[in-house]
């Protein structure tokens, strides 16, 4: 017998929700202040009224649960909440995009802001090079939130610590304690975003104005926007043309630097910071990440040699690596046009990059996609077996892996790495099957599906304003399921089965 | 003292990852090269 959930659970999931509303709606005052900078009037309003329906819904939703204080939190609530944040959050920072008259619909506009909170990057707006500075800043900010965590966002400045703060973090595809306290990893996720945020933006603005040669506020506004999209492992950029745009070699390879700081993991980061930097060459998701990328590599240049498409190293470097990188961290900045990919690359290229975009980087990072760590764990373990029947039937053989420190190889590790990835590969499945459903050819159907279930964002020219609705219904939940890794998303199905069907 | 000690930490760090980072850079370079060779 499914047991309906009581008042008091649709309530504490009601405060916890109306918190977050109310966070994630006080971001909006930054593109208002932006906008104000450049003298742009039309985004003042689109982004207040915006503004004022995310503290409407906030208070309304914390006033209606009216919580006392020090109400216990279960795992049920903290994965509630954590799956439907995103959903209410999407909605909410779509509203001043759709305002701004760039989307065609409302749809239109949700699917952007889920891409930008997913970290995705695929986009279907309408005229970017002439979309408010506003609007763009706005794009981008979700991103580095989504990146960053809307919960770890909330668990910074809004909610108090605590076994209930713990679970609304796990809800979040984050596993991982960096510091003892949640609120203290939260925050130490912050600093190290911020300290690369001044680093990179700095970076990428110095070599707009000098190798590119833009005008200096918009070469910082630019550096800011790439930044964000970049260590986010985002993809979204200030214009149309994506990195194309740049034609710099060195503000590709800065990029390149840059998306690789945020595939790392938070919690090797913080080991690196504090002086274990043999930690970096020891993990096991740097090591799987580095004969992956090997492998993808290899794949990819060799599809582009044997097929002649470039001339030069060089060339393969500043389009087929950088691509893989692009994909392999899930980031999606563009070195070439869409239609390059089916037009230009042929099958054994692109399947390359397929397989950097199902495959992500590391755990508690900013990709997306399977993950290194649960490729490794699965390698480690069929390594188990092979060297079991290698060995004498009465040795007891044992597997061990470095992720921070040392550990053993355990059954559960390996069942719940399997799992996951049983599941990504079912929803990389599953939007390519639609996709054929809609008349695309099946790689090109693959290609987009893994992208937006991998939270990539590169394109081979699907995604787009006039593609079928339910194709972007598809992308949605798979950008939304894909970031979340199913449990919070699954444990949301539960709670409404229950709600609908319990006694 | 603690405290400049964990700024020069965060320092090194920050200059240990761009040099990862770089590493990783030029190991697919020098794989564009070998397929080069192989492809020319």
């Amino acid at each position: 017998m499914i047991l309906k959930p009581h008042t008091q659970d649709l309530r504490i999931i009601a405060h916890f929700l109306g918190k977050i509303t109310l966070g994630f709606g006080m971001m909006m005052a930054l593109p208002i202040g932006l906008s104000l900078f450049f003298g742009e009037r039309a985004p003042v309003a689109d982004f207040s009224i915006g503004l004022l329906l995310s503290m409407c819904a906030g208070f309304l939703l914390i006033r209606l649960a009216h919580l006392p204080q020090n109400t216990e939190m279960r795992w049920m609530h903290g994965m509630v909440v954590a799956s439907s944040a995103w959903i209410v959050c999407m909605f909410l920072g779509a509203v001043p995009m759709y305002l701004s008259g760039h989307w065609r619909s409302y749809l239109d506009a949700c699917f952007e802001s889920m891409s930008a909170l997913a970290t995705t990057g695929l986009v279907l707006v309408q005229d970017l090079d002439h979309l408010s500075h506003a609007a763009n800043f706005w794009r981008h900010l979700m991103m580095f939130l989504g990146g960053q965590g809307i919960i770890v966002v909330a668990l910074s400045f809004l909610v108090k610590g605590g076994p209930g703060a713990f679970r609304l973090y796990v809800g979040e595809a984050r596993d991982e304690k960096i510091l003892p306290n949640i609120v203290e990893t939260a925050k130490f996720i912050w600093i190290v975003s911020l300290v690369y945020f001044v680093l990179g933006t700095a970076l990428l603005a110095f070599c707009g104005i000098w190798a590119v040669g833009m005008p200096v506020a918009e070469a910082f506004f630019h550096g800011a926007c790439n930044f964000m999209a970049g260590f986010d492992t985002g993809g979204f950029t200030p214009q149309s043309q994506n990195i194309i745009y740049y034609q710099s070699m060195s503000y590709e390879m800065i990029s390149i630097l840059i998306m690789i700081w945020g595939s790392i993991n938070f919690n090797l980061h913080y080991a690196i910071w504090t002086g274990k930097r043999r930690e970096l060459w020891r993990d096991i998701e740097i090591r799987t990440f580095f004969v992956t990328l090997t492998v993808v590599v290899l794949m990819t240049i060799t599809g582009l040699a044997k097929g002649h498409v470039y001339g030069a190293p060089v060339e393969f470097m500043r389009r087929g690596v950088y691509q893989v990188i692009s994909g392999h961290t899930g980031t999606g900045f563009q070195s070439i046009y869409a239609q390059q990919f089916v037009g230009e690359w042929g099958p054994l290229a692109l399947m390359g990059v397929i397989l950097a975009m199902g495959l992500g980087v590391s755990a508690c990072s900013t990709t997306g996609g399977i993950k290194m760590l649960r490729i490794g764990l699965i390698a480690t373990a069929l390594k188990e077996d092979v060297k079991r029947f290698l060995t004498s039937e009465s040795a007891v053989v044992t597997a061990k892996f470095r992720h921070l420190r040392d550990l053993f190889l355990d059954d559960k590790q390996v069942r719940s790495a399997a799992l996951i990835t049983i599941a990504y590969i079912l929803l990389y499945l599953l939007g390519t099957a639609i996709g054929c459903f809609f008349g695309y050819p099946f790689l090109n159907a693959l290609f987009e599906s893994t992208s937006a279930a991998g939270n990539v964002g590169l394109s081979c020219g699907i995604t787009g304003a006039s593609m079928p609705a339910a194709l972007k219904v598809t992308y949605i939940f798979q950008m939304w399921a894909g970031r979340l890794e199913f449990v919070s998303v699954l444990v949301l199905g539960g709670f409404i089965v229950s709600f609908v069907r319990g006694k | 003292m603690n405290r400049v000690k964990s700024v020069v930490n965060v320092i090194t760090g920050i200059y240990f990852e761009a040099l990862f980072a770089l590493f990783i850079i030029a190991w697919a370079f020098l794989i564009c090269l070998f397929i080069f060779a192989v492809y020319p």
